[in-house]
């Protein structure tokens, strides 16, 4: 099975002008995004919590995570961002291609925007 | 089934000292979060585009939406946030619970938070540099 790459922009939301652009492999094992802390850090992004990710070999690893916005495909999102390693490939976790409602085309590998993103349950308050 | 509720600290990310409290509930079948408009404005947060959304009926509806941090039970997540009316009930969405790693349980419908979150892909960079700009 091949793997899917994409361009992506990643913002710092408290100053949008400061952005870094990757090429990010499509992950859809991986719940956030992942990016080299070397490019978070030029960029004015810096750690605001831990979290805990269990690796293939069952291995843990904590991470510093960031808060950003990022940019693919014509869509954009919030996402918590891991800082890893200056060497760490770029990966696109699921939660920032479904906030989008982009999907990976299990035949061919390529990235499909769905015209759409899932909504239900809007309702006023007090309404059953 | 009854619902379940979570308080969740809406944040700016450009303005972090800007927040707003809320008790949201939970949601897995909506993606991103929605608060209403007047919460979010009020700490600034604008839209920043707007997204075509399906409602369980097929329905569609076209709603603005803005990027926000959201914190609850000790987390913290990067989402998208829809700008609802002002009387609606504020939702915690599928993005936002899978990335602090939270899950419902079924049968009683309390939140457990897992002890850690899936990242299995990480390796080194291959001969395909990034570039800076």
């Amino acid at each position: 099975m091949g793997e899917t790459r994409v361009n992506v922009t990643v913002r710092n939301p408290a100053e949008p002008h400061r952005t870094w652009e990757g090429i990010f492999l499509v992950d859809t094992g991986a719940t956030d995004c992942f990016a080299p802390r070397k490019h978070l850090e030029a960029i004015g992004l810096r750690p605001e919590g831990q979290r805990v990710y269990g690796l293939a070999d069952g291995s843990e690893i904590t991470v510093d995570i960031t808060v950003a916005r990022v940019e693919f495909m014509g869509g954009l999102t919030g996402v918590a961002v891991a800082m890893g390693d200056d060497d760490a490939e770029p990966l696109l976790g699921l939660t920032a291609m479904e906030s989008i409602g982009v999907e990976v085309d299990p035949v061919n590998q390529t990235l499909k925007r769905m015209p759409y993103v899932r909504l239900r349950g809007i309702r006023s308050r007090g309404q059953p | 089934m009854g619902a379940t509720y979570v308080t969740v600290t809406v944040r700016n990310p450009a303005e972090p000292h800007r927040a707003w409290e809320g008790n949201f509930r939970v949601e897995p079948g909506v993606i991103n979060c929605l608060a209403p408009r007047k919460h979010l404005e009020s700490i600034g947060l604008a839209a920043k585009g707007q997204r075509n959304y399906r409602r369980a009926d097929g329905s569609e509806t076209l709603m603005d939406f803005t990027t926000a941090a959201v914190e609850f039970m000790d987390g913290l997540a990067g989402v998208s946030i829809m700008l609802g009316d002002d009387a609606a009930e504020p939702l915690l969405g599928l993005t936002a619970l899978a990335s602090v790693g939270v899950e419902v349980d079924p049968e009683s419908q309390t939140l457990k938070k897992k002890p850690r979150l899936r990242m299995p892909g990480i390796r080194l960079i291959p001969d395909r540099p990034a570039t800076d700009r």
